[in-house]
């Protein structure tokens, strides 16, 4: 008994030994001290010479962007670009770190920029290091750009560096698709569906602040880039993807002249497939709901007749805008930006299952019918323009 | 136990101390009886020896100590009477101090050792010639600390007393919110010169049997030549002393040993100490306070959680930041981490060293503070703001959101109400600390693991330190996570006040009568 007991001693003692040792021997190897660390903020991708891979890295200097004591600024730039190539996206990082004493640090890596060039070239082998390296975050914005070096070397005029800025622009004022690298993922993995990103350009004009801004989108097909649409031509993509927000209406009344703006407070979107024989047809249902915020016309918006009007405006004027899109996204590029492919693949999955490898015959002869219901909601603080006199607004 | 902490072990051979009494019976004569209390009393300038003649005829001798003694009181109700007394009416000693002595407590004494403990707790003693015996007569008074309100123990809203060190004053103030005669209040004696009086109280019908039997065992087996202050009857009757955290209460507020008496705790007195023991007790005693009770329960609940994130924040702020900082920047705001970096841009030492150098300078300030003289105390609080907080960030030594952690950390310390405790989480704050800096916030989880392990393993006097939480008992945690209002606190403590179950009627909330 009691030698179990010098026994039991002597195994707790060598287990306090052992954990101490574990303690102190095995901590601190991956202890970086925060000051040691190249914060990326923001990544480029771009094609480099015989196939290479660029990589443009924009690390933050953290003393530039304040926070710290006073002196220590010497008001260099805020931001610090750092390009290596290679064969793939990390030999292109090692080769980075070369030329930068911090340890590079991924962990908030806001945007990647990827340039047209590469994109139209394929771009799912690229972003695989961006979910198999445990440090880039998957919320990572996606964006592509005309040229990704210029749009990350942009100086913006209020944020520190211009990774926040798109970040900002492409997240906060919502006027844009936000795609970030998870999303990305799972558009590639989705049978048939093509990625969409928004489309930046880092202004280029003469004279003008310089500044990062949102384009328009730029459609994939699979993982290649094969088009880019303006900003006119985004919003019946938006409305199509249920992304709409930050949105401005302007209809031009038949009854009056100028035009009345309405700002959409909520929209939802239905994608409502069918086959009938060989005859794929996709419903689209959208709910709007609108506040008018600018009246240019005479009319007295508060009579609800009017407001009935408006709203049969507003229902044709959204279905212009996705028209006009179709054709050219569903026509021309013949690509599916818009999810039909899930759409259809949910609803009729055996079907859709057959007929999966002529998709691509199939799709561009889809047909679509929108069906637009709008509200007005709001009519604002005055019922008609200030600028017009009472009689000559139009009663009705 | 393992070997480094050997020396901490008892060596079995110690010899009993004390308790040697010298029980020779008293003389009848008073001459030898006065030669031997003389030779006693030998050197002990304070200890007053005056004969006299009862009736001008039977000698006696008065011996008492100056200054435990009032003198007026002795001369008007028992001097005087007893001197103009005839001798011869009253032959016995008992009839003499029935018919004459004009004083509540006498007390006949046959021993030496009993003649020394009467005149040493400050009784006079009156031998009379011709008889074995001697008289005790109370008449104790000395010069004691008036009641004040406590320091350690603040409430806004509730009685302000607090106890003293005159153990009479302190059972008074008991009784007092406690009149019934199921108040026990059993006396004891410990330290062989010290003979310092513990008093262990209990309410009879509440209290369990086994607890109060189990408490005045361990108090009565203690055998040491002095005993001061309650702190050091904690060490010796608590269960785990290897343990940071302590199992016994200590209190200064008399309506919280009220409290805990009603819910069948048993509390000890140790006289000359204001701070009274309270088993036994959970972890959460210590994280709630009287106000708690006193204050509306909405009121009493939001106080109580706020306490409880403080004790989080206390404890693992400063090893959260470590982590974070030096492992899992990830986990950080980019903005934030931008901040925090260029803060630390020039400072030379790792975060790590950074923090344990801060939390230490923390500590020795609050110390200094804490036993410098008053009037030196505000020079302390100056030099630490001014040196450590500003110009040392200025220097560039350390970094400012380290500064602003330790301050927090240090202002969540004091939001823990019973210093103990307070203390034991400023002491584990180190280790994980340590721990954090080494193994990150895999290392935190380690740290907080173990002290929960390790919580759950105390006993205070056979009840689990977590409990009601684990064990789980559902029905009193409306105690714990939440203060219940009063109407809905109908049972006792389960584990203390299993005799007695229930406190008050159910359905006490009043409201106005139905009418018919």
């Amino acid at each position: 008994m009691l030698s179990f007991l010098l026994h039991a001693k002597k195994i707790s003692l060598l287990f306090l030994i052992l954990s101490i040792l574990a303690v102190v021997q095995s901590g601190c190897w991956d202890r970086v001290e925060i000051e040691d660390l190249g914060i990326v903020l923001g990544t480029g991708l771009d094609k480099g010479e015989d196939n290479q891979i660029r990589l443009i890295v924009q690390l933050a200097v953290p003393t530039e962007m304040g926070g710290g004591p006073q002196q220590v600024g010497r008001g260099k730039k805020p931001t610090f670009t750092v390009i290596g190539t290679g064969e793939t996206v990390y030999d292109a990082l090692v080769d980075v770190q070369r030329q930068f004493s911090d340890r590079i640090f991924f962990g908030h890596n806001r945007v990647l920029i990827i340039d047209e060039e590469l994109a139209k070239e394929g771009i799912a082998e690229y972003i695989d290091f961006f979910v198999q390296h445990p440090q880039p975050r998957l919320r990572a914005l996606v964006i592509v750009s005309k040229n990704a070096e210029e749009a990350l070397k942009t100086e913006t005029s209020k944020d520190l560096s211009s990774s926040q800025a798109l970040e900002e622009i492409v997240q906060l004022l919502k006027s844009g698709i936000r795609v970030t690298l998870k999303d990305v993922f799972q558009m590639l993995r989705q049978e048939g569906e093509s990625v969409v990103l928004p489309w930046v350009q880092a202004s280029d004009n003469e004279g003008e602040q310089e500044n990062v801004q949102v384009k328009g989108a730029a459609i994939f097909d699979g993982d290649q880039l094969i088009g880019t649409i303006d900003f006119e031509l985004k919003k019946g993509l938006l409305w199509l993807r249920d992304e709409m927000d930050l949105q401005s209406i302007s209809v031009n009344p038949e009854e009056a002249d100028g035009y009345i703006t309405f700002h959409l407070i909520r929209s939802k979107t239905n994608l409502l497939p069918s086959i009938e024989g060989g005859n794929w047809k996709i419903t689209v249902e959208i709910e709007q709901e609108n506040e008018i915020v600018e009246n240019q016309t005479t009319l007295d918006t508060s009579t609800e007749k009017v407001q009935r009007e408006l709203e049969k405006d507003l229902n044709k004027t959204v279905e212009q805008q996705i028209r006009k899109t179709l054709e050219k996204v569903q026509k021309e590029m013949k690509t599916d930006a818009f999810g039909f492919a899930e759409a259809f693949e949910r609803k009729y999955p055996k079907r859709f299952a057959q007929e999966k490898d002529h998709w691509d015959e199939i799709y561009p002869e889809v047909e679509v019918e929108i069906n637009v219901t709008s509200r007005i909601r709001r009519i604002g603080m005055t019922t008609n323009q200030v600028g017009k006199l009472p009689k000559e607004v139009k009663e009705e | 136990m393992p070997k480094p902490f050997k020396f901490l072990q008892q060596k079995k051979s110690l010899p009993p101390l004390l308790k040697e009494k010298d029980e020779r019976p008293l003389s009848h004569s008073i001459e030898e009886n006065e030669q031997t209390l003389q030779s006693i009393y030998a050197h002990c300038y304070d200890v007053v020896f005056r004969s006299f003649y009862i009736g001008g005829e039977r000698k006696a001798l008065l011996i008492y100590i100056e200054g435990l003694v009032d003198v007026s009181e002795m001369d008007d109700n028992m001097l005087s009477p007893l001197m103009e007394a005839s001798a011869l009416e009253f032959p016995e000693v008992v009839d003499l101090i029935e018919k004459k002595v004009s004083v509540g407590s006498v007390q006949e004494v046959n021993t030496f050792s009993d003649c020394i403990s009467e005149v040493s707790s400050g009784n006079s003693l009156v031998l009379i010639d011709g008889t074995p015996k001697a008289i005790s007569v109370g008449l104790t008074k000395w010069k004691s600390r008036s009641i004040t309100e406590s320091d350690a123990e603040v409430v806004v809203r509730g009685p302000r007393e607090g106890f003293i060190e005159a153990i009479q004053v302190n059972t008074s103030m008991l009784r007092r919110r406690l009149r019934t005669p199921k108040l026990k209040l059993k006396t004891m004696e410990i330290g062989k010169y010290t003979k310092t009086q513990v008093i262990l109280g209990y309410i009879e019908g509440i209290a369990q049997e086994n607890l109060i039997k189990e408490v005045e065992n361990r108090v009565q087996r203690i055998d040491v030549d002095g005993l001061i202050d309650s702190g050091e009857l904690e060490e010796f009757i608590q269960d785990a002393n290897y343990s940071p955290f302590p199992q016994v209460l200590s209190t200064e507020r008399p309506d919280v040993v009220t409290a805990n008496l009603l819910e069948g705790r048993v509390i000890l007195i140790v006289d000359g100490s204001p701070f009274v023991l309270v088993m036994p007790v959970t972890f959460f005693s210590f994280l709630q306070i009287a106000e708690d009770y006193y204050a509306r329960f909405m009121i009493g609940t939001l106080i109580r959680w706020l306490r409880y994130t403080f004790l989080f924040i206390s404890l693992l702020l400063p090893s959260i930041y470590v982590a974070l900082f030096t492992f899992h920047q990830e986990m950080i705001p980019t903005d934030l981490l931008i901040s925090v970096a260029s803060a630390r841009e020039q400072t030379p030492f790792p975060a790590l060293v950074e923090a344990l150098l801060m939390e230490v300078t923390f500590e020795a300030l609050r110390e200094a503070g804490l036993r410098l003289p008053k009037q030196v105390g505000a020079a302390v609080s100056i030099v630490g703001a001014l040196v450590i907080g500003e110009a040392a960030v200025q220097a560039g030594i350390v970094s400012s959101p380290m500064v602003i952690v330790v301050a927090l950390t240090g202002i969540a310390s004091f939001t823990i109400p019973r210093y103990p405790v307070s203390i034991s989480i400023r002491v584990l704050r180190f280790p994980m600390i340590f721990l954090a800096g080494t193994l990150g916030l895999l290392g935190v989880i380690f740290g907080i693991i173990a002290i929960v392990i390790h919580l759950c393993t105390i006993r205070s006097f056979g009840v689990p330190y977590l409990s009601p939480l684990a064990p789980l008992h559902g029905d009193e945690l409306k105690d714990v996570l939440i203060r219940a209002p009063w109407w809905t606190l109908n049972k006792r403590p389960r584990l203390t006040g299993e005799r007695n179950t229930f406190r008050q009627s159910l359905h006490q909330q009043q409201s106005p009568e139905k009418r018919g």
